[in-house]
């Protein structure tokens, strides 16, 4: 700020004509602080202020204790800040010769409220970005409750508690926090309706705005634990989209300041972001849910050892992001264990969804058709009948194994749909393909197939398998398919080891081979006789019904 | 993430008894449908054809979903009362028709009736 | 993984100058390597009869008969299918030690899961283990599991922690990505095993909240409280400035390529690659393609020192199987003269080579 053009420079008894008459108000004192002039805007703006009197008897107390301040250091001295009313000032002082200041008294509201208008803007779009980053990561409900807490009492409150929509059984889960201890679930029973603009907020009708409540009539549950006097608490409705995603409340204490107009403004766009986080976390948790109750029966199924015999299974669905395809397998154990058991994989043509849900319908067929399972082609006959009627031509390749302990061995009845046929790796590393061929099924009136028998001896493995292996396409050259022949190979080598490793071996195997490359939905199945060092073992680990 | 290659279909009529449709490409999931889109308009333009001949030789590669457009093709054949020829078949694609069995169904005289037997 | 046995177990008979655990890894090798579930089973579960700690059961039992599987398998003295069965009988052989000693979940939910594309399992397996018997609440989501299904368990159930195990340093790249993800959904990560480098210093790089060097230290660290949250200002590209040369990007998209035009500039140079079977041509082939690979991912990681090791690594492996490791030299100069329009991976070809020649004329005049 420059200095008035003709601030006087000596004694100073008398305000000259210009200067009386000059816009800014000016105030002079000698050292003592006793006033000794003022000018005409200097007594309209502060009316109080006597001649003879001192600063701090009269004038505001920013301006006397600058005063005192500049009476006391050296040089120009350093200019004073304060408010008249809803005026802020800016006090320039000019030193006299006989120890006398004037203070030229210049009216900065204008600048000073833009700038603080822009710090706090600059506050809350800081402070509205770090919500939502944090809030956007999350779709898991119960951390976006505790991510809203711990915002709110970072930058809002001191405590703050977030109560969601009633879950099953009428009780509230509920999040809360006091600033300086962690964040606590819980599930709570009580009666919202104690709580004025509660019942509202929590059903997300009627719209409400945020609600001031009396801190004397406040239920117990509702004051924080370990918390001192509530100053003030108001409770903010949270909106979802299109659903309530709950309330939050929040609490300052007795000494902490009421919320002012800008706080409020704040606090509901906060509540406005963590609302749509909360309920798309929701719907997408129930998203998740419907999907996983649908998907149950599509998902391949746990395989495990049964009635003597190893299985071993692994999938993998086509794209990443899904979890079932074209491919299946089911293992339906006999009830008695000198029966048989009944293995089934198969591909239906396509991939995805759609695929998958073509597969629930054959496994379901399957599993009603067990009681003919010692007829393999009456089955396939039947399960024909039952896909022809689809009005595309989807079709299915599967095979059917009937499995049962014999001896030290394992006997095997196999029956190909047109599915290529399973591999046979025996003792000595050789890999047979075993004879059998079918009609695939669904898609023509007539079905075909022969059955093979056969039998493995211990630690020989028959591997059932998909297309998806043989068709992976890369290598290190990038677009060799994996190939009938390189599996017989990788088998070869497999002569012996278990059903999972043998699994794990080939599924391994296909997918390196596949590097990044797209692929079709895998699926391969093992059925081992175990190898038969038990019978030399002593101890009682449950090997006992191999000794048989 | 589509791996194999572009498909193409040429649809030729011979005569006022012949069609034919020239495959060169992969009959993969992303591709076959093709097939079936050029026939059913190749059928509808040419009614009263007799054989529809499906030239396979520059198949370079079939899977399920390939061998799915086929029978569809064989379905919308049969509908228009044509009887299907697969012609050069290529190694691969016959052995693959030949272990699902298909190749005879698929090129077999066409069913005096639409109320086929079903095996049961 | 550091080893086991520098480390005090629990058990008995601790003045023994070899590991007081010895009788039973012995046992449980025998077995394991004989395909043999129950004498397997009968070993371990003897060790916790004899009053050992399971959780010294399962990693200076368990954990260190999979790492002489391993290192076995390195020095060619087992087969693939031996190692395969060893690690299958151990798995089962877990599953035995969870079915005997179980601890009530009362500590914090952990999501265990191995980087996309990776094969070992049994490393996260027995973290799984251990942290089940020091109560935390496991979720072991197993090897071979695609980003997307990682990130949707982790929305589904907030775990406390991600623990993401890789042994494969090839995978990184896919681990970082792995990594960014779980915590971009507010989930800290802690990483471990081999792939993260023998002081970790990948799992830093990658953005980790955490590492650990091995199963032990890992639960000790989640034992210890939770991990810090993670701050999500920073994007995956923040971690690794150097990637916008886009050198990596170019060598993983043309690796095929890449591979090709070393096989082929290989047989000019090497005659005795005409008599090869069609197995020993596709073991050449991939050995090219892990050279491609493992450069990429020292351009990724910005880690000269990574391909390196692996070339060294990968000549003794030859050098196990009496493959002469020489071709790697002209192959490193193949892949240079593809490369060397790219400044980054041409020093790295050449600082490599330059030290795989020198270790390799070591070898031939100590030989």
């Amino acid at each position: 700020m420059t200095e008035p053009e003709h601030a006087p420079r000596g004694s100073v008894l008398e305000i000259d004509a210009r200067i009386d008459t000059a816009p800014y108000p000016a105030v002079v004192a000698d050292a003592a602080g006793i006033v000794q002039a003022l000018n005409r805007a200097a007594r309209t703006l502060l009316p109080g202020v006597r001649l003879g009197e001192t600063l701090t008897a009269s004038a505001p107390a920013w301006l006397a204790e600058s005063h005192a301040r500049l009476a006391v250091a050296a040089g120009p001295g350093p200019t004073a800040q304060g408010w008249v009313d809803r005026r802020s000032l800016e006090g320039h002082p000019v030193r006299h010769d006989d120890g006398t200041v004037t203070w030229w008294l210049v009216d900065d509201t204008d600048t000073r409220l833009a700038r603080e208008a822009l710090r706090s803007e600059q506050a809350r779009t800081a402070f509205l970005t770090e919500v939502s980053t944090a809030l956007l990561g999350s779709l898991n409900l119960q951390r976006c409750m505790e991510i809203t807490v711990g915002l709110a009492i970072q930058h809002l409150c001191d405590a703050a508690m977030v109560i969601a929509p009633a879950a099953r059984g009428g009780r509230y889960p509920t999040v809360s926090g006091v600033r300086g201890s962690e964040v606590v679930h819980d599930v709570l029973d009580v009666d919202v309706e104690e709580v004025p603009g509660l019942p509202e907020a929590l059903q997300g009708f009627p719209p409400v705005p945020s609600r001031w409540l009396d801190p004397m009539s406040l239920p117990d549950w509702l004051r924080p634990a370990g918390f001192g006097e509530v100053g003030s608490i108001v409770v903010t409705p949270l909106p979802g989209h299109g659903v309530p995603a709950g309330a939050l409340i929040l609490v300052r204490g007795a000494g902490a300041g009421e919320f002012t107009e800008d706080e409020e403004v704040v606090a509901r766009l906060f509540a406005t972001r963590a609302g749509v986080a909360m309920s798309a976390a929701r719907m997408y948790d129930q998203q998740a849910s419907i999907t996983e109750t649908l998907m149950r029966d599509l998902l391949p199924p746990p395989v495990h050892q049964l009635s003597g015999v190893e299985f071993a299974a692994r999938y993998r669905a086509s794209q990443d992001g899904e979890r079932v395809g074209g491919d299946f397998y089911d293992v339906h154990p006999a009830s008695r264990e000198d029966e048989e058991s009944l293995v089934v994989l198969g591909d239906v043509c396509g991939k995805g969804l759609d695929a998958a849900v073509l597969t629930g319908k054959i496994r379901s067929t399957l599993h009603a058709l067990l009681p003919l399972a010692g007829d393999h082609l009456r089955m396939l006959k039947l399960l024909n009948g039952a896909l022809l009627n689809i009005h595309d031509a989807r079709f299915a390749t599967l095979v059917l194994a009937s499995v049962a302990r014999a001896g030290a061995g394992v006997r095997l009845r196999l029956t190909c749909g047109g599915h290529p046929a399973p591999l046979v790796v025996r003792g000595d590393g050789s890999v047979e393909e075993a004879p059998t061929r079918g009609t695939l099924i669904g898609a023509m009136p007539q079905v075909r197939a022969t059955t093979a028998e056969l039998t493995l001896g211990p630690g020989e493995t028959c591997l059932m398998y998909t297309d998806g292996i043989t068709e992976a396409k890369g290598g290190p050259f990038g677009d060799e398919l994996f190939g009938e022949r390189r599996l017989h190979r990788v088998l070869g080598e497999c002569a012996g080891m278990p059903a999972e490793a043998v699994v794990e071996r080939v599924q391994m195997l296909a997918s390196q081979w596949l590097g990044r490359g797209a692929h079709d939905d895998m699926a391969v199945l093992a059925i081992t006789a175990p190898r038969g060092q038990h019978l030399t073992a002593v101890g009682g680990h449950g090997r006992g019904r191999y000794t048989a | 993430m589509t791996a194999g290659q572009r498909l193409t279909c040429t649809w030729a009529v011979a005569g006022r008894r012949t069609g034919r449709l020239t495959i060169v490409g992969d009959l993969d999931n992303d591709h076959a449908d093709e097939i079936n889109r050029v026939l059913v308009e190749g059928l509808a333009a040419h009614p009263g054809l007799r054989a529809v001949h499906l030239d396979c030789a520059e198949v370079a590669f079939c899977d399920s979903y390939g061998l799915a457009a086929l029978l569809m093709a064989h379905r919308h054949i049969r509908d228009a009362g044509a009887r299907l020829h697969l012609d050069n078949l290529q190694p691969g694609l016959t052995r693959l028709l030949e272990l699902t069995r298909t190749l005879e169904f698929l090129t077999a005289e066409a069913a005096p009736s639409r109320a086929e037997k079903f095996d049961t | 993984m550091t080893d086991p046995t520098t480390r005090t177990p629990t058990g008995p008979e601790e003045s023994l100058p070899q590991h007081p655990l010895q009788q039973y890894r012995d046992a449980l090798w025998a077995s394991a390597i004989a395909g043999d579930e129950y004498g397997a089973t009968d070993a371990v579960l003897g060790a916790l009869e004899a009053g050992v700690d399971p959780e010294a059961v399962l990693l200076d039992v368990v954990g260190a008969v999979q790492r002489k599987v391993g290192l076995e398998w390195a020095a060619n003295r087992i087969s693939v299918a031996q190692e395969h069965t060893a690690t299958a009988i151990d798995e089962r052989v877990i599953g035995a030690i969870g079915h005997r000693v179980r601890t009530e979940p009362h500590r914090a939910r952990i999501a265990v899961a191995c980087v996309d594309g990776e094969w070992h399992a049994l490393p996260a397996r027995l973290l799984s283990e251990v942290l089940r018997l020091r109560g935390f609440r496991v979720d072991y989501l197993g090897a071979q599991v695609p980003a997307p299904h990682l990130v949707e368990h982790l929305h589904r159930t907030a775990p406390e922690v991600v623990a993401i195990s890789g042994s494969i340093a090839t995978r990184l790249p896919t681990a970082h990505a792995t990594i960014t993800a779980c915590r971009a959904t507010g989930v800290p990560v802690i990483a471990g095993g081999a792939a993260f480098g023998p002081d970790g210093r990948f799992a830093r790089l990658l953005g980790a909240e955490a590492w650990a060097p091995d199963a032990r230290a890992a639960a000790d660290r989640l034992a210890a409280g939770p991990l810090p949250r993670p701050e999500n200002s920073t994007q995956a590209i923040d971690d690794l400035p150097h990637l916008a040369d886009q050198e990596y990007t170019m060598v993983t998209r043309t690796a095929p390529q890449l591979v090709k035009a070393m096989y082929t500039g290989l047989e000019l140079r090497l005659p005795v690659m005409e008599r090869y079977t069609d197995q020993q041509r596709q073991h050449t082939a991939e050995d090219l393609d892990h050279i491609v690979q493992f450069l990429a991912t020292s351009l990724y990681t910005g880690d000269d020192e990574l391909f390196g090791h692996f070339l060294r690594w990968t000549a003794d492996i030859l050098e196990a199987r009496s493959v002469p490791a020489a071709f790697l030299v002209p192959a490193l100069e193949l892949l240079g003269e593809e490369l060397r329009d790219f400044p980054r991976a041409t020093a790295l070809l050449e600082g490599a080579r330059a030290e795989l020649s020198a270790a390799l004329a070591g070898t031939k005049e100590s030989a």
